[in-house]
């Protein structure tokens, strides 16, 4: 089925109330300001990324660590791995935990891949944030509250699809990854006003499924000439 | 919540794809589960205290807050309510007025509200019964709201228990724009031996319509709290006017017994005071909530 949601799934979720200096310093918190970590693993990383960025619009807590995992979740080092570490810090336990909240709720019910392809081998990402929270806001260069199309999908899937969304949108590219990211995939931010960002990942998911649908079209092209 | 959901329906449509799994239902885009664990309500439903409000972080919930902000409201709303012009005279009470001329004065004048203006103070001195045991006042007080809610049956049941004690009363006067101390004058001029004021009480969160009684032995301009007794929260969800009137009925017999009020009053020798309207059962208090939140979102 196309289109379909592919939610992500958390594989772990734990919680550091009172945290090593050490720890904190190793993986960027600062000990002055954080206490608490929240610790969470899930198969998706930019579900992850964006979830955790929900939670620095809920509670006072930092995004100190997100990185994804090589290769992906389809070749993690354990079951408990995925494809994403994050880490939310905090100065105590409860608001790390009204983080993790947000976080866990976002990746329930909202930021999750979608099939381009009738078996979903082809899946892709292509989401729209009305207003990025602190951490998004900070690695994209962007004022909290400004909208974001945070578009992913595989290698060629993903650079026709980028192509057709800044050209048929009024959204202007912030950043492109291009492939091989950690996970393979492609990725970019798009910025504009919210309606740009939704034109601009409805034409990037049009597109990926377009591709999906015939991937030769070139040389399709060349046998007809 | 992102846009992302809304637009994969658009595009859905669009590109004419057919949606049905398997069991020819639509996907779920959103989850329906609550992903937010709520408390168990029972103790929260049996007390009108603010426990169990759970926290977001280190903060109030925001139905929390709206709830708080919507029951200062009521408070706000009751201090600013006055009292009818006519309102004493069409319940057939001697009706009197301090020296306070407008409500906003009343509320910066607290010393103007304690004594009666001129013209009061004669048509008390012309028409009110004197050398009685008790004199009964009724007045707005900082809330005009509780006054004409229940203020009535509060001095009506008083008079009833007085006299049921054997206690001759006075005429019943009702005074605008008046405050406690007031008692002090009304009383001194009808030679009373006690004085019992029936006032609304400054609002709290969401109880806009609370009575208080104050109770003074010998009252005579210049007594000052010490001297006084009194009572609070007389409403539905606290003490009922009808088994308030009885307790402050025993309570004035009590203090021409010892001949004074106040500190000085032994309390301890009266052990039926506070039983004087008897033990019963009340139910549960719960908390009116005046702010409804959609359970989805509700945090605690």
């Amino acid at each position: 089925m196309i289109l379909k949601p592919i939610r992500p799934r958390i594989l772990s979720l734990q919680k550091i109330p009172n945290a090593h200096e050490a720890l904190l310093i190793g993986y960027g918190a600062n000990p002055e300001k954080h206490t608490s970590l929240a610790l969470i693993t899930v198969d998706q990383d930019d579900s992850t990324y964006v979830a955790l960025d929900e939670a620095t619009k809920h509670a006072n807590v930092d995004v100190v660590f997100a990185k994804s995992f090589y290769a992906g979740s389809a070749h993690s080092s354990g079951k408990l791995s995925g494809e994403i570490l994050g880490v939310l810090a905090g100065r105590d336990p409860d608001e790390v935990e009204e983080g993790i909240k947000a976080t866990i709720r976002c990746l329930e019910e909202d930021a999750c891949f979608y099939s381009a392809n009738e078996d979903a081998t082809i899946t892709f990402f292509p989401h729209v944030i009305s207003s990025v929270g602190y951490y998004l806001a900070a690695q994209t260069g962007l004022q909290p509250g400004e909208s974001l199309a945070y578009l992913v999908a595989p290698p060629i899937e993903a650079t026709m699809g980028f192509d057709a969304a800044a050209k048929g949108s009024n959204a202007a590219f912030v950043k492109i990854f291009p492939p091989p990211t950690e996970t393979n995939f492609a990725a970019a931010w798009l910025t504009g006003d919210l309606n740009s960002c939704e034109t601009a990942a409805e034409i990037f998911a049009e597109t990926i499924i377009e591709v999906a649908r015939n991937p030769k079209v070139y040389m399709n092209m060349r046998d007809s000439i | 919540m992102s846009t992302t959901s809304s637009l994969i329906a658009r595009l859905r449509k669009k590109l004419q794809l057919d949606n049905r799994t398997e069991d020819g239902k639509l996907p779920q885009i959103k989850a329906t589960e609550k992903s937010i664990p709520t408390n168990s309500k029972t103790e929260t439903e049996s007390t009108t205290a603010l426990v169990g409000i759970g926290h977001v972080g280190t903060r109030y919930a925001t139905n929390v807050v709206l709830q708080f902000q919507a029951e200062l409201a009521v408070a706000h709303a009751a201090v600013a309510t006055e009292l009818d012009d006519d309102w004493f005279e069409k319940n057939n009470i001697l009706a009197l007025r301090s020296r306070v001329t407008n409500h906003r004065e009343f509320l910066l004048r607290p010393d103007l509200g304690r004594r009666l203006n001129s013209e009061s103070l004669s048509v008390l001195q012309q028409k009110a019964k004197k050398n009685i045991d008790v004199q009964p006042i009724l007045a707005d007080g900082l809330s005009a709201v509780a006054t004409q809610g229940s203020g009535l049956v509060l001095l009506n049941s008083f008079i009833k228990e007085c006299e049921a004690l054997g206690l001759s009363v006075g005429t019943p006067v009702g005074v605008k724009f008046a405050r406690v101390w007031l008692e002090d004058e009304i009383g001194q001029t009808v030679n009373a031996r006690v004085a019992a004021i029936l006032l609304g009480e400054r609002p709290g969160l969401g109880t806009g319509d609370g009575l208080s009684a104050y109770l003074v032995h010998d009252p005579k301009i210049g007594n000052t709290d010490g001297n006084r007794n009194m009572m609070s929260n007389i409403h539905q969800r606290g003490t009922t006017p009808e088994h308030a009137a009885k307790r402050l009925a025993r309570l004035a017999q009590v203090m021409i017994q010892q001949g004074t009020s106040g500190v000085s009053l032994d309390l301890t020798k009266e052990k039926d005071l506070a039983e004087a309207s008897g033990y019963q059962y009340r139910e549960p208090q719960k908390r009116n909530w005046l702010v409804e939140v959609h359970n989805d979102i509700k945090t605690n």
